[in-house]
């Protein structure tokens, strides 16, 4: 395993999608906190670090996608899959590999975006008002989201012979996920009663009576909803960027969970798989 | 180019892909209007065909990007592209089949979509508010706008050789354009006034209003519109919600874009080396 982590290590060296994606993910840090710079300067907003420090947690999976589904389908078309059975490494092994090559994309991505931000934000719009142990906590929840992302694209691209064919279905998958998450915490996120204003008796505006709202959902279904956004990648990933994780064990198991499934479900596929 | 196009068309019939398309995006017609009525049982929500007519406009920059990446791509990938040249045709030649084949298919896509929210929605929802002289211009803008989106995915596909990095390049100019039309959308529908808290005066209530910092003003207005105007996703949500600020203009960019867009991909495809 160790041999087959450090050909992957070589191959990312000289690979343009990787540096091309952590220059992306450096420069898009760069420009979030430019963003909330330029509202403050131009409109005197106020504004703060804090409110764009996990913005990462939006594209990751977006960046995943993109980079397992391109650089683990070239061994498919290159014949690089044979070549490590060949050599005699087991096909568990290949997974295993190609999953924590994966990974480490996804945390070096994670690292230059808040590279970016600390380094540009820092001076600029002032330290995060969080505290350490809430972002750490933040922060650790993100990674084991970016795992079960991984594991999710690594399912689908170790299974999947034709390159193009893995690259739109992951991207696929994480649209119909974000649509989802989107429907999901749009539905959560309907208040439970409608208040308008009113003149009283006396002359002074009240608060009119509060309505039920139609669109709050309540009981099971709450529940029902609530599980899927913790369950989602993309649901959590919401959750995390604006710093609004409802049940943040919850969501940790359940990225936790996903990552343990994909991961066995796509290494006992690909043990059955022709490789031709 | 006639027996190019007549190439194309074939290969197209026989295509499971462009099948699967068309019938993907009837089904996205029928989605919407399931979501509405659906929204209208659950909520009372009033409803309107209105609000998903132009659902095509905003779908066929993803659904075209992926179709026409994976039916262009193959071209290279099988070598399509070399017997083409080899039987004698142009590279321009190619280029314009390609293109008018494959514009062809993003209307087809967008009509599909278009008639099954109307044979649906019409019976279920009721038909458009909006008066038919006014909707069939923005209906043949929005296809513009489709041709655009395939002009801009065959620029890229025709020059560039592997298929999975066109997918994906293709499909991630979406996202771009949606982020960035999104954005610019935000900052142009900001009011210019906004609401202070209610007051009481002689014993009505009155909403004070301020200058809202976010308004763009003037020049920076005029940019913003622009922007918003050209980028095929900015027409497509401009379309959707109805909000053009200048709807006559809008084909008008959707033709520029083509052209520009199908000149430089035919200027760059002739010097590619086909390997």
């Amino acid at each position: 395993m160790t041999k087959l982590l450090s050909a992957n290590f070589l191959r990312l060296r000289k690979s343009v999608l990787f540096w091309g994606i952590l220059a992306l993910s450096f420069g898009f840090g760069l420009f979030t906190v430019y963003t909330q710079l330029s509202d403050k300067l131009k409109y005197g907003l106020e504004v703060r670090l804090d409110s764009v420090l996990f913005f990462y947690a939006m594209v990751i999976g977006l960046v995943c996608a993109v980079f397992i589904s391109l650089f683990f389908g070239t061994e498919y078309s290159d014949g690089a899959i044979r070549n490590k059975m060949i050599v005699g490494q087991s096909r568990l092994e290949v997974y295993l590999a190609n999953l924590l090559t994966g990974y480490l994309v996804a945390l070096l991505s994670t690292a230059a975006f808040l590279l970016a931000v600390f380094g540009l934000g820092v001076p600029t719009l002032g330290s995060p008002a969080i505290p350490v142990p809430a972002f750490l906590l933040n922060l650790l929840g993100t990674l084991v989201m970016e795992a079960a992302f991984c594991a999710l694209f690594t399912f689908v691209t170790m299974n999947c012979a034709k390159k193009a064919a893995s690259a739109v279905a992951c991207i696929l998958l994480f649209f119909a996920m974000m649509v989802a998450s989107t429907y999901v915490y749009g539905r959560l996120d309907a208040p439970e009663f409608i208040t308008g204003y009113e003149l009283s008796v006396g002359g002074e505006i009240v608060e009119s009576i509060p309505e039920p709202n139609p669109r709050y959902l309540r009981g099971g279904s709450r529940a029902a909803y609530e599980f899927a956004s913790d369950l989602l990648p993309t649901g959590q990933a919401s959750q995390y960027t604006m710093m609004e994780v409802s049940h943040p064990v919850r969501a940790a198991v359940c990225a936790a969970a996903l990552t343990a499934v994909f991961t066995a479900a796509g290494a006992a596929l690909f043990r059955r798989k022709d490789l031709k | 180019m006639r027996s190019l196009l007549a190439a194309h068309f074939f290969r197209l019939r026989k295509s499971a892909l462009f099948w699967g398309t068309l019938a993907l995006s009837f089904g996205v017609g029928l989605m919407l209007v399931c979501n509405r009525l659906s929204d209208q049982a659950s909520f009372g929500a009033s409803i309107s065909l209105d609000d998903i007519i132009f659902g095509h406009a905003v779908t066929i920059g993803l659904v075209g990007s992926v179709f026409v990446s994976l039916f262009l791509g193959a071209e290279y990938s099988d070598g399509g592209l070399r017997n083409k040249l080899a039987a004698g045709h142009s590279r321009a030649g190619i280029y314009l089949a390609s293109f008018i084949s494959m514009a062809g298919c993003c209307l087809l896509f967008c009509l599909a979509c278009l008639a099954a929210v109307l044979a649906v929605g019409i019976p279920l929802i009721g038909p458009p508010s909006v008066p038919l002289p006014e909707l069939l211009p923005q209906i043949a803008g929005s296809m513009l706008t489709a041709v655009s989106f395939c002009a801009l995915f065959t620029l890229w596909v025709m020059n560039c050789s592997r298929k999975a990095v066109s997918v994906a390049v293709c499909m991630l100019a979406v996202v771009f354009m949606m982020s960035l039309a999104t954005a610019l959308s935000a900052r142009l529908d900001q009011p210019e006034f906004r609401d202070t808290m209610p007051l009481v005066v002689d014993g009505e209530v009155v909403f004070g209003t301020e200058p809202n910092p976010l308004y763009l003003r003037g020049a920076a207005r005029e940019v913003y519109q622009a922007l918003d105007d050209l980028i095929p996703y900015g027409q497509a949500l401009q379309y959707m919600t109805f909000s053009a600020a200048h709807p006559e203009r809008l084909p008008l960019y959707a033709l520029a874009d083509t052209a520009a867009l199908t000149a430089a991909g035919i200027a760059l495809f002739r010097r590619k080396d086909l390997h």
